[in-house]
Order: C-alpha cells, then sequence, then structure tokens
C-alpha cells in the first residue's frame, strides 16, 4: 500500500462509527443504582410529624405567662400583626424544609 | 416516536421520570462505553464501571445541565472527570492480563486484520494522542469542541491529532513490512 493510500485508508477507518455495543444489563444496572424515588404520600407525611414535633418543642418552651400578659396589653390590630407574622414565619419554615426534602429525597 | 434528548431531561427532571431517564442511558451507553474502552486501554471492565457512574452522578446533576451543549458531550465530560480522578488516585494500573484476555476475546472472529491491527496502533498512542484522535474522528467532534472537552488549547489539540496521525502511520507501515514478510 502507498503512503497516499495508507493516508486515505486511515482516515477512512479513523472516521468510521464504531460497532454497537449490546446493552447487555448495562442500563438495568445503572437504573438499580439510582436512588429509590420517595413516594409523595411518604413525604407529605413525614412533614405533617416533622411540623407536630417542632410545634411541641415550640409550646414547651414557650413562654407562655409572659405572653399571654404581652398579649393582653396589646390592642386588636397589633395583636393580628404579631400573629400573622409569627404564623407566616412557621409556614415558610415548614414550606422551605419539605421543598428541600423534596429535592433531597424524590 | 423516539423523543428528543431535551425531552427526555425535562422529563426526568420535573416529573422525576425514571423511565425517561432510562431511555437516555440506553441511547448512550455504547457511544460512551466505546469512548472510555479507548481512553481505558482496553480494560473494559474498568470502562464500564467508570461510564455507570458517569450516569449515576448525571442523574444527579441533571437538573443543573442547561442545555449549553448536547447532552452527551455534557456526559462525556462527567465521565472524563471520573476517569482522570479513578488515575489520580493511583488505583492499580488496568490489569495487563486481563486486558489482553479480554481484548482477544473481543477480536477474536470480529474485526478483520486491518482493523485489528488499527486498535493495536491506537493503543501504542500517548493517551492525549488516543483521545484527541478519538473525539474528532470517531464523534466528530471540531479541534475548538475537543480543546474544551480535553480542557487544552486547540492548538495542543491540533498536535495531538497531527503526531498521533503520524505515529499511526509509522506503526501501520511496520506492520506492513511484517506482514508482506510474513507471506513471503
Amino acid at each position: 500500500m502507498s503512503a497516499d493510500k495508507l493516508d486515505s485508508w486511515l482516515e477512512q477507518r479513523l472516521a468510521e462509527p464504531e460497532p454497537y455495543l449490546d446493552d447487555d444489563g448495562f442500563t438495568e444496572a445503572v437504573m438499580a443504582r439510582l436512588p429509590a424515588p420517595v413516594s409523595r404520600r411518604r413525604l407529605i407525611w413525614a412533614n405533617v410529624v416533622v411540623a407536630v414535633i417542632v410545634s411541641l418543642a415550640v409550646a414547651l418552651v414557650f413562654p407562655w405567662a409572659s405572653a399571654v400578659a404581652l398579649l393582653t396589653s396589646l390592642e386588636a390590630q397589633s395583636w393580628l400583626v404579631l400573629a400573622a407574622g409569627v404564623s407566616g414565619v412557621f409556614t415558610a419554615v415548614i414550606l422551605v424544609g419539605g421543598f428541600w426534602g423534596y429535592r433531597r429525597w424524590s | 416516536m423516539e423523543l428528543s434528548d431535551e425531552v427526555l431531561i425535562q422529563r426526568a427532571v420535573k416529573v422525576r421520570d425514571r423511565h425517561a431517564f432510562g431511555q437516555l442511558v440506553l441511547r448512550y451507553q455504547s457511544r460512551l462505553r466505546q469512548a472510555l474502552r479507548q481512553q481505558c486501554g482496553g480494560d473494559y471492565g474498568l470502562a464500564d464501571d467508570i461510564a455507570q457512574d458517569a450516569f449515576i452522578k448525571a442523574h444527579h446533576a441533571l437538573a443543573s445541565f442547561k442545555g449549553q451543549s448536547a447532552f452527551f458531550t455534557w456526559l462525556y465530560q462527567i465521565a472524563r472527570n471520573s476517569l482522570m480522578s479513578h488515575y489520580r488516585r493511583k488505583i492499580p494500573e488496568p490489569d495487563s492480563e486481563l486486558v489482553e484476555r479480554t481484548q482477544a476475546q473481543h477480536l477474536s472472529g470480529g474485526p478483520e486484520l486491518e482493523g485489528r491491527d488499527l486498535n493495536r496502533a491506537l493503543n501504542q498512542l500517548s493517551a492525549p494522542q488516543r483521545e484527541a484522535l478519538y473525539l474528532t474522528y470517531r464523534l466528530g467532534y471540531s479541534n475548538d469542541e475537543a480543546a474544551q472537552l480535553m480542557q487544552l488549547p486547540v492548538g495542543t489539540i491540533k498536535s495531538h491529532v497531527l503526531r498521533g496521525k503520524a505515529k499511526l502511520k509509522l506503526i501501520l507501515q511496520d506492520r506492513q513490512q511484517e506482514v508482506c514478510n510474513e507471506r513471503g
């Protein structure tokens, strides 16, 4: 084979697509190693349980006596603003935690 | 009808459709495994392990894939990084006996003599030369794309391709001579 022929033969062979490799269980092995998805129902229940536990813990350490005294001294409008603020923060924390859990485990 | 990569990725990310990701694995497993076999110097077991890891890493990072490149290019980059860190960890070199046995199994009754000679010659090139030739010829990437994938300047890629081809020609010429002598 002359140098020119060898050159064109090489170009041709290098550009040839390689034969298709049979899957032979490769895809199955990959899929088996992926983390198992967590069901939405389980995740919602987990969120509810976490929310209840957090609420109980907060309720236990909360200074109810001084809080009640403070609340009774407040006017109705301030009371509403405070309640909205506290429940807003609590809801936001639960939602962020739930979303993070969903992204992390689903 | 075959769904595009974009649609499959979207399904895998947005609705956690495992089947969609499975379709991507099935679509690209051959291409990726073949590419890695070239880079692993014939250690097919190692190539397949790295390919599996690459698909799993891709699954974890799929939400961050924004489609700036083709899915396979992104996947290849993940696999390449895994392979590089594997070699950096100094895990024992490919089992040479196993490599020879696997190659013998692969080649026996397979490609004709010329194909076998080319594969042998390719294995004698340096790893960057082999990868540059593989990316530009077999996978059809441009020099710029190959440079991006290999994280090297374009000039270096061109040089790897030219020197790799020159070395291949020399090896094949020698082999041709040997074959002529054998046939007497």
